[in-house]
């Protein structure tokens, strides 16, 4: 998500001439069209995490203070009659970053989404091109959400509730089916083998059954890509304040990867992936609470068994020692392996046991303001992110939050390696 | 002796009230069905609702709707409703379906329907089920307790309970318009036997062959300087197929 996807990019734009053609071809007599325009503004300050095992003393990399991300979302639906539509989104982004006595900007564009829905017959959907299949129940982990159910990014832990996450996914390209019946749908979504550039998607099948008997919604899905995934979800709803939520997949293999120390001097540590003979489980349960006055709770306990054990944690941070007689005192070389373990480790979801919990409570104050605390607790290490997020709705088309992280854990401690101490964000939304 | 006085206590009321129903030559039953009737009409339908959140008379807020509803008379495994946000902007698209009393809301930014309860607000005074709910008969028993006279019309004055706890309120008190049926007050409760909000019917004009409400005003009880006005529109009958009423759907609806 964070790459820049020209590939995607490419096809995508492709995908888009291809329903232009298509719509032009259609009936223009019923071109219907609705609009939606996001401008979001996002300034982060920063403060270093001296004691962090991946950047000792906050020397060894360097951590920006600030960095400013401004992003423009663009969404343009166009219906032809009853039946079919097409659907564009796009995203541009600049982004400006301290870099010492500089600064370094950058900007980005994508298309996000740019399918055609088709109405084959009342209860037949069917769509074609760029689009975002998301999935999942349950709130901060969504394991079902096959194409990304744990934020890569941990830079904006205020909104590691994977919704806003989902916002900025980029969609595959793919052929998805609908049947819709009375007691539920089924879903089987098709994508290529794409091969340009950097990228080499491999193709995938999704297919997903949801029914529903009485307040039981259940999700039965099978995934493929690379490695087989099958899925349950089940959510109830209990009273009028109460929703709890449960969802499962048992994978082959994983992405984690864990270091190991190597028999050779130079890399003298390996990253080893978990085996894809193996079956493993994920597993959330969620419950989602609204008071009388409005106040509403979420908490979810998120079970990994691909996390770390507290055996390979150890050998984890023993790994990023300085002192550790792997390196041999050669600084080069303990730089090598830290560089290696930036971009294979991915801090904050390597544990097997998590906790979130998140407090929101509507319109207090006066009317338009919103504040938020929230919590994602590493159960194994008892590490944690702490945020409170306050949010200040204007006129219906402006939004301006303020955000502050407190990574809080000890040097070996899985939040304890994110080389912050505290996050700043402040944030403003304006509708158009 | 406390629990004696509390089965005398039960008893006599539960008496009271049965000798009082059985006195009036209507049932509190048959009352609820012509008042849902005036609520909105027994077939598949459509109508636009605008919301508006006021304090101290000031509007702060104002919400669009565009509502779908189905299964009205029916039983509850029946009834079904879709909203649809069309302003403010910062809400456009979003979503809300109800059905077989379990809420999902539908964001469009977010691509995904998200499970959430019934008592989750949706703008000021207006809880979710205040919106999607029309259905008295559905949700509550009701209880024919008295006959009163409100501005010069004579009204019968019931007391409704919720039948199921997924219901928004625990217990409502309604004023109904003998004359025509047209709800005119509800007082809503909650499981604590305090009032929580009192809603105000008003504005009866013609649609799909019925006198119908033009406005709901809802009052917090605690603070009267928090109002929220509903304003309904637009009533049409539609053909709705049961398969739009499901979460995966959502993401169809134009």
């Amino acid at each position: 998500m964070c790459k820049v996807n020209n590939r995607k990019l490419a096809s995508g734009s492709q995908i888009l001439i291809l329903f232009l053609l298509f719509a032009a071809e259609s009936a223009f007599a019923n071109l219907d069209y609705s609009y939606r325009f996001e401008f979001n503004e996002e300034f982060t300050y920063q403060w270093v995490n001296k004691k962090s095992l991946l950047n000792p003393g906050g020397n060894l990399f360097y951590v920006p203070k600030y960095f400013n991300r401004s992003i423009l979302d663009t969404e343009i639906k166009f219906s032809f009659g009853e039946k079919s539509s097409l659907t564009f989104r796009d995203n541009l982004i600049g982004q400006i970053r301290e870099k010492g006595t500089f600064t370094k900007r950058s900007t980005r564009n994508y298309v996000k989404e740019a399918y055609l829905s088709y109405w084959v017959s009342k209860g037949y959907a069917l769509n074609v091109g760029k689009e975002n299949i998301t999935g999942g129940l349950c709130y901060a982990f969504t394991p079902t959400d096959y194409f990304q159910y744990f934020t890569r990014d941990i830079s904006n832990l205020n909104d590691i509730d994977n919704q806003e996450k989902k916002n900025s996914r980029e969609g595959e390209v793919l052929l998805k089916n609908e049947l819709f019946f009375d007691w539920g749908n089924i879903m089987f979504a098709y994508g290529p083998e794409f091969e340009i550039g950097d990228f080499d998607d491999k193709q995938f099948y999704l297919i997903r059954l949801v029914s529903y008997i009485g307040s039981l919604a259940s999700e039965l899905s099978f995934f493929h890509r690379q490695r087989n995934n099958i899925g349950l979800g089940l959510s109830y709803s209990l009273g009028r304040s109460w929703v709890l939520q449960w969802e499962n997949i048992l994978t082959r293999g994983s992405d984690i990867k864990t270091i190991e120390e190597s028999d050779n001097f130079i890399p003298p540590f390996n990253f080893l992936e978990r085996s894809n003979d193996k079956i493993f489980i994920e597993s959330a349960a969620s419950f989602n609470y609204t008071a009388g006055d409005g106040l509403n709770i979420i908490g979810e306990y998120f079970y990994k068994q691909t996390g770390y054990t507290n055996k390979e944690w150890d050998s984890t941070f023993d790994s990023l020692d300085p002192s550790n007689p792997k390196f041999a005192g050669n600084s080069l070389i303990y730089l090598s392996h830290m560089i290696s373990v930036l971009h294979n480790l991915e801090v904050g979801q390597l544990g097997k046991h998590y906790f979130y919990l998140r407090a929101v409570k509507p319109d207090v104050f006066v009317d338009k303001l919103e504040p938020e605390i929230f919590c994602l607790t590493n159960l194994q290490d008892g590490s944690t992110i702490v945020g409170s997020k306050i949010k200040y709705s204007f006129r219906g088309r402006a939004q301006f939050s303020i955000t502050f992280n407190y990574f809080v854990g000890e040097k070996r401690s899985e939040f304890g390696l994110i080389p912050r101490e505290y996050d700043l964000i402040a944030e403003c939304n304006f509708i158009f | 002796m406390l629990g004696r006085a509390f089965l005398l206590t039960l008893v006599l009321s539960n008496g009271f009230s049965f000798v009082s129903d059985k006195s009036y030559a209507i049932s509190a039953e048959e009352i609820i069905e012509r008042v849902d009737d005036v609520r909105g009409p027994g077939k598949p339908f459509e109508l636009n609702l605008e919301i508006g959140d006021f304090k101290e008379d000031k509007e702060v807020r104002r919400m669009k709707l565009e509502i779908s509803i189905k299964g009205k008379g029916q039983t509850l495994k029946e009834f079904k409703s879709l909203s649809k946000t069309t302003y403010p902007p910062e809400n456009k698209g979003t979503i809300l379906l109800y059905s077989q009393g379990d809420l999902w809301i539908y964001i469009p930014k977010v691509r995904r329907p998200i499970r959430i309860s019934p008592r989750q607000r949706l703008i000021g005074q207006v809880a979710n089920g205040d919106v999607i709910g029309v259905n008295f008969a559905d949700d509550y028993d009701s209880e024919l307790v008295s006959e009163e006279v409100l501005d010069g019309k004579r009204c019968y004055v019931l007391e409704l309970r919720a039948k199921r706890e997924s219901v928004t309120y625990h217990r409502v008190k309604l004023w109904v318009d003998k004359s025509n049926f047209h709800p005119l007050i509800t007082e809503h409760y909650g499981f604590s036997g305090r009032l929580i909000k009192t809603g105000y019917y008003r504005s009866f004009v013609e649609s799909l062959g019925k006198e119908r409400p033009k406005e709901l005003e809802i009052v917090d009880a605690i603070n009267s300087t928090l109002r929220t006005k509903m304003f309904y529109s637009n009533y049409q009958l539609k053909k709705l197929s049961d398969r739009m009423f499901q979460k995966d759907y959502l993401q169809h609806i134009r």
